[in-house]
């Protein structure tokens, strides 16, 4: 059986007394292509930055790559966008897209480092904005800048993605566009978990579904879920969904 | 004989250069992290360290320097940990160091000269031991921007990426904090405890505005600094005017004509 990329096992985390996580339980395998969804407040934010060590849970274990948290170095083997970066980018900072995917590589392995300037190149030709390198950041549209992050992410060659609602302010046909280059990816054998509250997102791309609220009530395959009343009642009137076949 | 046949000008000059190449570009780093004010609070806090020198009859430089790299990483373990607004941790800083400064003073019945020279500075009387540890200042934070720069670029711009990507967030931003209270203590005696926190931003500020890459925009706050230093010095000289008020001026003037440039573009 193949390592998990990704393990959580019961973990429960507390915000101010507030129970935000309860025992949950999770795995991600090599290859998968997962939406963790809930309703706003229900922890999917909370337990993605659990997995990349930026908050600490009350109780239960991470594992990544089969190593325990505490224990784990290797981060240039995980690619991670935040939530709203959009919102990172102002009209003071003069940052290029050539200088943003570069920070991607910042502590990642030397032989990665030595060639910096190619694989940046390479992961803006990958997410489509090839010759992007020299312009301000501030400059592009929220959907361009989305790219580039995710640029940033990918330029390190991770072996799994986690991103945080990545579009978030973007418009539907960049997102569009945004979701079947995460699918192109994954379809390269590239893990994906990506963090979102818009369901729509599960009808049209992912394979795997898995749906928190405070606890984890669902996790399986994308056609299961549309069919679940009870996981879709959670988003009464919001949409309906309609199972298709990848 | 004019001025510039003088060996202290050049020297006033070379100390000057060396700390406004240095204070630009790590202006930059602060202004991106909202935290223009802290130079301004840590200038407070020296100002304990130079009281304190004056009652113990000690070295006010040195004391100036260990109290404020301490209060750097108080501000920095303040903001982390008791959950208070970060300028409120910064306003609360300033507030105690210069009324802590001020008893002290008192106790120490140094209300004299001496502590005017630290509060305004005067970079004509800097001494030769002076000048070479601003050299080395700079030396310092040459090497420390040429080898950590990127990694506190990505700190100041999106710093839970940072830490996701495994990144020693607390080491960057420790270093950040040291660098700015060596150039506080260093600059006092230069351009003064109540100008050296406006060295340090202003052509920060100046180079934002014109800059068109990251890299291009430490380069150009270094210029800034060092124009500023040089234009304000030798303006002061021309016109008889106080040095340090003259090269904060000269900053102030960069900074409006970036302003303007960046309109006109």
């Amino acid at each position: 059986m193949k390592t998990p990329v990704v393990e959580i096992e019961r973990v429960s985390f507390a915000y101010d007394g507030e129970l935000i996580l309860e025992e949950v339980s999770l795995r991600l395998f090599p290859g998968d292509f997962c939406a963790l969804i809930g309703p706003n407040g229900s922890g999917k934010s909370t337990l993605l930055k659990i997995m990349v060590g930026l908050l600490h849970p009350r109780e239960g274990r991470v594992k990544l790559f089969g190593r325990e948290l505490a224990e784990f170095r290797e981060w240039w083997r995980i690619g991670y966008v935040p939530q709203k970066v959009t919102a990172l980018v102002d009209r003071v900072l003069p940052l290029t897209v050539f200088e943003t995917v570069a920070l991607g590589l910042i502590g990642k392995p030397p032989p990665l480092r030595a060639r910096r300037k190619d694989l940046v190149l390479a992961a803006l030709e990958r997410v489509g904005l090839a010759g992007y390198a020299p312009r301000l950041l501030r400059e592009l549209s929220g959907g361009q800048q989305q790219r580039v992050f995710l640029a940033r992410a990918l330029v390190g060659d991770p072996e799994v993605l986690l991103l945080d609602e990545p579009t978030t302010g973007v418009d539907f046909a960049a997102q569009e566009r945004f979701y079947e280059l995460l699918g192109e990816l994954n379809r390269e054998g590239l893990t994906i978990l990506i963090v979102t509250h818009d369901i729509a997102v599960v009808d049209r791309h992912v394979k795997q579904v898995a749906c928190l609220n405070r606890k984890l009530v669902f996790h399986g395959r994308h056609e299961e879920f549309c069919k679940n009343p009870e996981v879709c009642g959670l988003w009464p009137g919001e949409h309906h969904l309609v199972g298709h076949q990848h | 004989m004019a001025i510039w046949h003088y060996a202290f000008f050049w020297q006033a000059l070379v100390a000057g250069l060396a700390l406004g190449i240095s204070a630009g570009p790590v202006g930059v780093f602060l202004i991106l992290r909202r935290d223009s004010l802290l130079p301004h609070a840590l200038t407070h806090v020296a100002f304990t360290g130079v009281a304190l020198g004056f009652l113990l009859q000690g070295a006010p430089l040195l004391l100036a320097l260990v109290v404020t790299v301490l209060s750097a990483f108080a501000v920095m373990a303040i903001r982390e940990r008791a959950g208070i607004y970060e300028d409120t941790a910064v306003g609360i800083l300033a507030g105690l160091g210069l009324a802590l400064a001020v008893v002290l003073a008192s106790l120490a019945r140094s209300y004299d000269v001496r502590l005017l020279t630290y509060l305004f500075g005067n970079i004509l009387v800097v001494t030769g031991e002076e000048t070479l540890l601003a050299l080395g200042l700079l030396v310092f934070t040459l090497l420390m921007l040429g080898i950590f720069g990127e990694a506190l670029l990505f700190v100041s711009f999106d710093e839970e990426s940072a830490r996701a990507g495994g990144l020693r967030v607390k080491a960057l931003k420790l270093l950040l904090s040291t660098l700015t209270a060596l150039l506080v203590v260093i600059g006092m005696r230069m351009v003064g405890l109540l100008l050296i926190s406006a060295l340090m931003v202003i052509p920060g500020a100046a180079a934002l505005e014109v800059a068109r890459s990251f890299r291009q925009c430490l380069w150009l706050a270094g210029l800034f600094g060092g124009l500023s230093v040089a234009g304000g010095l030798s303006a002061s000289v021309v016109l008889d005017l106080p040095p340090s008020g003259a090269i904060v001026l000269f900053s102030g003037g960069l900074f409006l004509l970036s302003l303007f440039v960046r309109r006109v573009k």
